[in-house]
């Protein structure tokens, strides 16, 4: 394992993982680069982030390795665009900086794709990387894996207990989460775990809604503090595959979001959650209110997400999935 | 099909041969083909159109230029199947075609310096083209490397042509009736060695060293012969179109290369019957057998090259005994075979290709 800080690379040890920290300061910082290609000697080598696909995977290609590259997830300005297109330019989002993400970034991104082969969590993802000119045969799809926690029986309360845990950013969409609850008839309490640059207007912008928000910035329990609650919302306008979604099914919660990148492929609309259009308070405020009112709604589709998580994205068996794929191409040689 | 052939040069080298033959057999397949190489003189002899590269000359940071002069071509003559030669054609072709539709591609490994398949072999999983060897030697030292080729297609000749007239040789060359005659055919280049052979053959004065081929390297041969006193034994010949007669009608070839991929002229000296004494560096011992089918001598000891040179002009039942069985070896590596080895792999790339793989 090589990775950027002394820390990470002590938690690796402590599994029992020989790891070294080799960090690299920026995407063109060659030195760093020298030093990692020393540890390169492998018969897979798999990369999780830009630098490291840009710096390491063609010396691990050169190197005899097969590489693999992870892309988690897609610059927001263009996640906003998978699946649709048309979109209009987001706010604060230049037309050269679109046009470099596009032209520039996604196809250096397919041309170094040639090296090897790109994992992805999402088929929404992948549609959209086809679409841009990727290989189909090189593109697999491995959805991250999430641990189940005990689920907890929650008692019909008043108000309902409503969580959002999000980086408080545009894409998050927690402007329109504030509209709609203004729209929402049953009383209905927000928890917001998150912070960014929004959250200074948020809280201003909730104070003169009168909503019963609460915004408690990071948090490193997130996990314990889902137990506490009744639903979990995530109203963003682009997602790759957001964790946050996983989390709350594993915690057994009912999940209202948005038609957006992978989340469709979490959230199965009226079975595990309810799914909304993004940039809709009126549709968002209907599907809280749906399940704020009724209780056996709330705990069936959260039971029912408890266990698409635990037969889906199971950790034990998505790490399985990528060591086939490590398996697949080793014995491919 | 429409095959562009991408190669660094069009002089007189075996790799261009090689290519020179694999265009006539694929026209006479029923396929166009196109060249992109700097220009030389096999050039004509294609009748083919000509995209001009720049020489690359161990400088890698032409390779973009010889990529966009490759890209050029592809534009102008839009090839649906591409066949580079060798490492750094391979990165320029790759190179060429990053952006959009790739149309399918192959290169043919001719051999590179023993110090240079390591990185031949990076440039090559960078390229992402199918690599053909050109020999089994390449192959091996790919192997070595960790590179696997998709295919070994040999190297291979036409048949032989009749031995050239002797007494003619002579009288050109002015050569005395009883002086025996080595022929050392190949570019006056680093590589080929012929220092080692000219000092070897001032060990055995009855014999005669005609060197043919051209190369920057004549001058400071023609003075080695000078130095070592045999300036009168040592005939440059230069570029001869009779090289295969001149083999025929010698009393041995010599090869004293660092380095090969799979020599024509080995295949031509065991064609002819013309026993073979070289050295044993890859290329040539995966070919040739010590004491079944030539002599071999370390590299770069010009005392065991004369005394294996002596053995092949003094002992006729030796000689005899190699040329029969180099006859058998010389059988294997034709050009049909080649050529019809490579319009197989073609087609079958084509095919891939046109199941969007």
């Amino acid at each position: 394992m090589l990775c950027a800080s002394e820390a990470v690379a002590a938690g690796f040890r402590e599994r029992g993982v020989e790891a070294v920290a080799v960090p690299l300061r920026h995407k063109l910082d060659l030195a760093g680069a020298a030093r990692v290609w020393r540890h390169l000697e492998a018969d897979v080598v798999h990369t999780h982030d830009r630098r490291t696909g840009l710096l390491v995977r063609p010396q691990g290609r050169a190197r005899a390795a097969h590489v693999v590259h992870t892309l988690h997830g897609l610059p927001e300005e263009i996640a906003l665009r998978v699946g649709r297109d048309d979109r209009p330019l987001p706010p604060g989002v230049s037309r050269a900086r679109l046009t470099w993400l596009l032209q520039g970034y996604l196809r250096i991104e397919s041309i170094l794709g040639r090296l090897g082969t790109i994992v992805v969590p999402s088929e929404a993802m992948r549609r959209f990387l086809v679409q841009h000119g990727f290989a189909p045969r090189r593109i697999h799809v491995i959805p991250s894996g999430v641990s189940i926690l005990p689920a907890k029986t929650r008692p019909a309360r008043e108000p309902v207990v409503a969580a959002i845990a999000a980086n408080l950013e545009y894409w998050k969409g927690i402007d329109v989460l504030l509209e709609a609850c203004a729209h929402v008839r049953h009383p209905v309490r927000l928890e917001i775990f998150g912070d960014g640059s929004q959250r200074a207007s948020l809280e201003w912008r909730a104070k003169e809604l009168r909503i019963d928000a609460a915004f408690h910035g990071f948090v490193n329990d997130l996990r314990r503090r889902l137990n506490d609650v009744d639903m979990f919302v995530l109203p963003s306008r682009a997602e790759n595959f957001p964790i946050a979604i996983l989390e709350a099914m594993a915690s057994g919660l009912p999940v209202v979001a948005t038609r957006v990148g992978g989340v469709p492929e979490l959230v199965a609309d009226g079975e595990t959650g309810l799914l909304v259009d993004p940039d809709d308070p009126r549709q968002l405020a209907a599907a809280i209110d749906r399940l704020a009112a009724h209780p056996e709604v709330r705990r069936a589709l959260g039971e029912r997400g408890l266990r698409k998580a635990a037969e889906r994205f199971d950790p034990e068996q998505i790490a399985g999935r990528m060591v086939e794929l490590y398996e697949r191409l080793h014995a491919s040689r | 099909m429409r095959i562009l052939f991408v190669i660094q040069e069009l002089r007189t080298g075996g790799a261009e041969r090689v290519v020179v033959a694999l265009a006539r057999g694929a026209r006479s397949a029923g396929h166009d083909v196109a060249v992109a190489a700097a220009p030389g003189p096999l050039a004509d002899e294609l009748g083919a159109p000509v995209f001009p590269l720049p020489l690359l000359r161990r400088r890698p940071w032409l390779v973009p230029l010889t990529a966009l002069r490759v890209r050029q071509a592809l534009a102008a003559w839009p090839a649906e199947l591409v066949h580079c030669h060798n490492p750094g054609m391979a990165a320029a072709t790759s190179l060429a075609t990053i952006r959009g539709r790739r149309p399918p591609a192959l290169v043919s490994i001719h051999g590179v310096r023993n110090e240079d398949y390591r990185v031949a072999a990076r440039v090559l999983r960078l390229a992402g083209l199918p690599a053909v060897a050109c020999g089994l030697g390449v192959e091996v030292a790919l192997a070595e490397q960790r590179y696997d080729v998709v295919a070994t297609i040999p190297n291979g000749i036409p048949p032989a042509p009749p031995p050239g007239d002797r007494a003619e040789l002579d009288r050109e060359w002015g050569l005395a009736p009883e002086q025996r005659l080595v022929v050392l055919v190949g570019r006056l280049v680093d590589q080929k060695n012929q220092g080692l052979a000219i000092a070897a053959l001032a060990e055995i004065p009855g014999a005669t060293l005609a060197v043919l081929g051209e190369g920057p390297l004549r001058a400071s041969l023609e003075r080695e012969a000078l130095h070592a006193g045999i300036a009168d034994r040592v005939v440059f010949a230069g570029v001869r179109h009779d090289a295969r007669e001149i083999i025929g009608a010698a009393d041995a070839v010599v090869i004293p290369s660092r380095f090969e991929g799979l020599p024509l002229v080995a295949l031509e000296a065991l064609a002819a019957r013309t026993p073979i004494v070289a050295t044993a560096v890859r290329g040539l011992r995966e070919l040739l057998t010590d004491r079944e089918t030539a002599l071999l001598v370390p590299p770069g000891d010009a005392r065991l090259l004369a005394a294996a040179l002596r053995r092949v002009l003094e002992e006729d039942a030796l000689a005899e005994r190699l040329a029969e069985a180099g006859l058998r070896v010389a059988a294997e590596y034709t050009e049909e075979r080649m050529v019809n080895g490579y319009l197989t792999l073609y087609n079958h790339l084509l095919a891939e290709g046109r199941d969007g793989r």
